[in-house]
């Protein structure tokens, strides 16, 4: 039995001729002998001829080449085309900053303004006299 | 003249690429360069001719692999693309450190992994099955051609990816041990262990799916 699990461990590297001779020997001697790893190695053999004589697929080679033919003048295409800021132009690019820095400015000063406004309004509530104070709860209450 | 080696390069299909005629002097030690490093000197010598023969002489295996590991025509088509995009803008920092082949179906795993990682919503082989036994409504014995190829290969995709690899780099592609375990950066041990979990995963799928009687 010890000798049928060695031989089990080794079949397949047997099979792909990658045992050493003593191993080779020894497996040979035993499945000569011994049925269960006879059909054992058997069956290990012909599942590597399944997958060995499987169909082949083949492209016709000009097929290939040119498709990466055509790929390959697509990237150098692509290459060559000068990005959207290259487009531009060195002065245009540098006035880039510009317009976005009046925008910074004006969006930052009509956030300080927009502050202010609301601050006097909230004054203008808090400081109202009495009488227009009176009168206006008077319409809301409805008396 | 000693120490000079001559071969002259047979006019064969095979060596198309090559001019009809060439001579190849070598001198000293008689080391004979292979095929692969010619293409790829003639290559980084600004001749495309050379990349486009690496091309024609791996297409087809490259393709057999790939087709292995994911199963699908039209994708087999593109990974194979992929991979080719990848050596030739990779072989200029090739440095020559492994063989070619192993640098190449290093980049076929990688490639795809990928696609398997990112597809994993891919058809099943069942349908694969369906689709090949519909479309070509032909002779019986082609039928049943197509149904043994789509029967193996959903044996094949039902195992694990790691077994599937090097059973595929063993069986399809006739790589020993060693050169497997370069492409696979594994050890020798785990590439023995793999094809053999792999060839008992398929001949317990094969049996049950009526592929194969022992």
């Amino acid at each position: 039995m010890n000798a049928c699990v060695k031989v089990k461990n080794l079949l397949s590297r047997y099979l792909d001729q990658e045992t050493s001779q003593a191993d080779t020997a020894f497996v040979e001697a035993h499945v000569h002998t011994c049925p269960l790893c006879r059909k054992e190695l058997s069956a290990l053999a012909q599942v590597k001829n399944v997958i060995t004589t499987r169909q082949r697929k083949a492209l016709p080679e000009e097929y290939v080449v040119s498709r990466l033919r055509e790929q390959l003048d697509a990237e150098r295409v692509m290459e060559q085309q000068p990005s959207w800021l290259e487009n531009i132009g060195g002065l245009s690019r540098k006035l880039i900053p510009v317009p976005v820095g009046v925008i910074a400015v004006s969006l930052i000063f009509f956030m300080l303004i927009s502050g202010q406004q609301v601050k006097s309004l909230e004054d203008s509530l808090l400081n109202a006299d009495s009488t227009t104070t009176e009168m206006a709860l008077d319409v809301i209450l409805g008396e | 003249m000693p120490g000079v080696v001559c071969n002259l390069w047979k006019n064969s299909s095979k060596f198309s690429g090559i001019n009809p005629g060439f001579v190849r002097l070598i001198y000293g030690s008689g080391e004979k360069m292979n095929e692969d490093r010619l293409y790829i000197e003639q290559f980084l010598r600004g001749d495309e001719k050379g990349f486009e023969m690496l091309v024609k002489k791996y297409q087809n295996r490259v393709l057999n692999i790939v087709f292995s590991l994911i199963g699908q025509d039209r994708e087999s088509e593109d990974i194979m693309q992929e991979v080719f995009m990848k050596v030739y803008h990779g072989l200029r920092s090739f440095k020559e450190q492994s063989e070619f082949t192993t640098w190449l179906y290093r980049i076929v795993m990688n490639t795809a992994y990928d696609f398997m990682r990112k597809r994993k919503n891919f058809v099943s082989d069942e349908a694969i099955l369906e689709q090949g036994v519909a479309a070509h409504g032909g002779p019986k014995d082609v039928l049943l051609a197509q149904e043994k190829e789509a029967m193996i290969q959903k044996a094949l995709g039902s195992i694990p990816v790691q077994f599937r690899a090097a059973v595929v780099l063993k069986d399809i592609e006739g790589l020993s041990y060693g050169e497997i375990s370069r492409v696979l950066k594994c050890r020798i041990g785990t590439v023995e262990s793999r094809i053999f979990r792999a060839r008992q995963l398929l001949k317990e799928t094969l049996l049950r799916m009526g592929g194969m009687t022992l």
